[in-house]
């Protein structure tokens, strides 16, 4: 039997895509930059997740199939409604979970790399994480499976939910019809997910429905006036594949090796969170951002972020 | 586990393609999970990307930089570290980086491929690092920025190593 992989199918036309992005950017048809050393790295995360994701995915399998055995309903794979209702329940799913990837540093360590690129074009939508799941987030549609959705439902639909959010990680479409940008997630949206001016932090999680950011209140648009800077609040000085995969993980670990009492904070608090208050958190720098927007600048002169 | 075999199967798995693939090349013996058509798919893959990377180098359409000068430094750093006084400006003899004094601590500017990555530590951590052959070596203890390589004419200055 045959499984159907949206991800699988969907290989060549991320080989296809990206080669007329470059080539379309290179001709001045559409804007693209591309990195050699920034391209590399973002193409060998997206390969050598798969290799990773293997380690996990028969633990992930087994504990789905073990919730589905004691499902609630029984729903059918071949129904439409089935189909409909996965398909919003698991892009809420989606919203959760990529917000806690980035509200809380032990889930942060493993979505950071996603985001580490300063571009920001198609080959940075498969920069994926190599330690997602290790950090144990696919046990967030576990509730899925227990109320009755086949394992391979899910499975399915978290690879075309995942397809989606491939076209959406360009520059070369500026903004899609109104009715559109109102409903669903798209390059304007991601853009700003992407970014990490002050004002942009942390918003936009949304996978292919945008109304969750706006029904949660984390919906930001993009504004011509405030273009988007990509990467990370402090971005990597390197390539070293390793270090952009595992250093959030490293750093996480050399701070509660030296707090220890602290550790909990550092290990479920927010991404810059420390003990003494001497780092800064996305609230901290869009505070900074708002009292610099109204004239009033306070600077911590000597902190060490 | 007959159960869990029928399961699998009949395709509920959470991962289909490599799930199915992995229990019918379990169910044969004598064939490995990790079997020929894993690696043929990864080598493939490994072309794949090795293509794309050569293509985006080729093509060379990275962003357009050029070395940096003061007025770029301060502009960086404006968006960096917002608000900081930058008391002096080192930047670098071939514009590939900067060092900064803002009151106790120096700021730091590494070029990283066609951008760069900003980083501030104690001033008296940079006057002290290591000056050799044109090059200051500036340790910033970080894991994801670990050194910053810096081409400069002498180091440390005179008058600001107080």
């Amino acid at each position: 039997m045959k499984a159907f992989d949206p991800v699988q199918m969907a290989t060549p036309l991320f080989i296809i895509t990206i080669i007329l992005e470059i080539v379309l950017a290179r001709f001045g048809k559409v804007k693209a930059n591309y990195e050699t050393k920034d391209t590399a790295v973002s193409l060998g995360m997206g390969l050598f997740s798969g290799v990773a994701g293997l380690l996990t995915a028969g633990v992930a399998a087994a504990a789905a199939i073990w919730a589905w055995q004691y499902r609630v309903f029984d729903i059918p794979m071949t129904a439409i409604w089935a189909w409909v209702a996965l398909f919003l329940l698991e892009d809420l799913t989606y919203y959760w979970f990529h917000r806690l990837s980035h509200e809380r540093r032990f889930w942060w360590a493993a979505h950071v790399n996603h985001h580490t690129s300063q571009h920001y074009n198609l080959s940075t939508a498969l920069r994926q994480t190599w330690t997602g799941g290790l950090a144990g987030t696919w046990a967030l549609w576990l509730p899925l499976a227990l109320l009755g959705f086949p394992p391979a439902m899910i499975a399915i639909q978290k690879g075309i939910s995942l397809v989606y959010q491939y076209w959406i990680h360009t520059e070369a479409i500026r903004r899609l019809p109104v009715w559109f940008e109102a409903v669903f997630n798209t390059p304007s949206h991601h853009r700003v997910h992407h970014a990490r001016n002050p004002r942009y932090l942390d918003s936009n999680y949304a996978g292919i429905l945008i109304v969750w950011d706006r029904l949660f209140g984390t919906f930001q648009p993009e504004l011509d006036e405030e273009p988007c800077r990509y990467g990370i609040v402090k971005n990597l000085a390197t390539f070293n594949i390793l270090r952009v995969a595992f250093h959030e993980w490293i750093g996480m670990a050399v701070d509660v090796v030296r707090h220890p009492r602290h550790a909990l904070g550092y290990v479920f608090g927010r991404p810059g969170w420390s003990h003494d208050g001497s780092r800064d958190t996305s609230a901290t720098l869009k505070a900074a951002w708002v009292r610099q927007q109204e004239g009033n600048v306070q600077v911590k002169p000597d902190a060490i972020a | 586990m007959a159960g869990v075999t029928a399961i699998v199967t009949r395709g509920l798995f959470l991962d289909p393609g490599e799930c199915a693939a992995q229990v019918q090349r379990k169910n044969r013996p004598g064939v490995s999970a990790l079997d020929k058509t894993f690696f043929i798919q990864l080598a493939a893959s490994m072309a794949a990307v090795g293509g794309l990377v050569g293509l985006a180098a080729w093509v060379g359409i990275a962003r357009p930089g050029g070395p940096l000068d003061v007025e770029r430094v301060s502009a960086i750093l404006a968006v960096e570290f917002p608000g900081r006084t930058l008391d002096a400006v080192w930047v670098a003899t071939d514009g590939s980086g900067a060092l900064v004094r803002s009151g106790g601590m120096a700021l730091v500017l590494c070029p990283i491929g066609d951008g760069f990555a900003a980083r501030q530590i104690p001033w008296a951590q940079a006057v002290s690092s290591s000056f050799r052959n044109g090059q200051l070596r500036i340790d910033l203890a970080d894991i994801a920025a670990p050194v910053a390589t810096i081409a400069l004419p002498s180091w440390p200055p005179k008058d600001l190593a107080a």
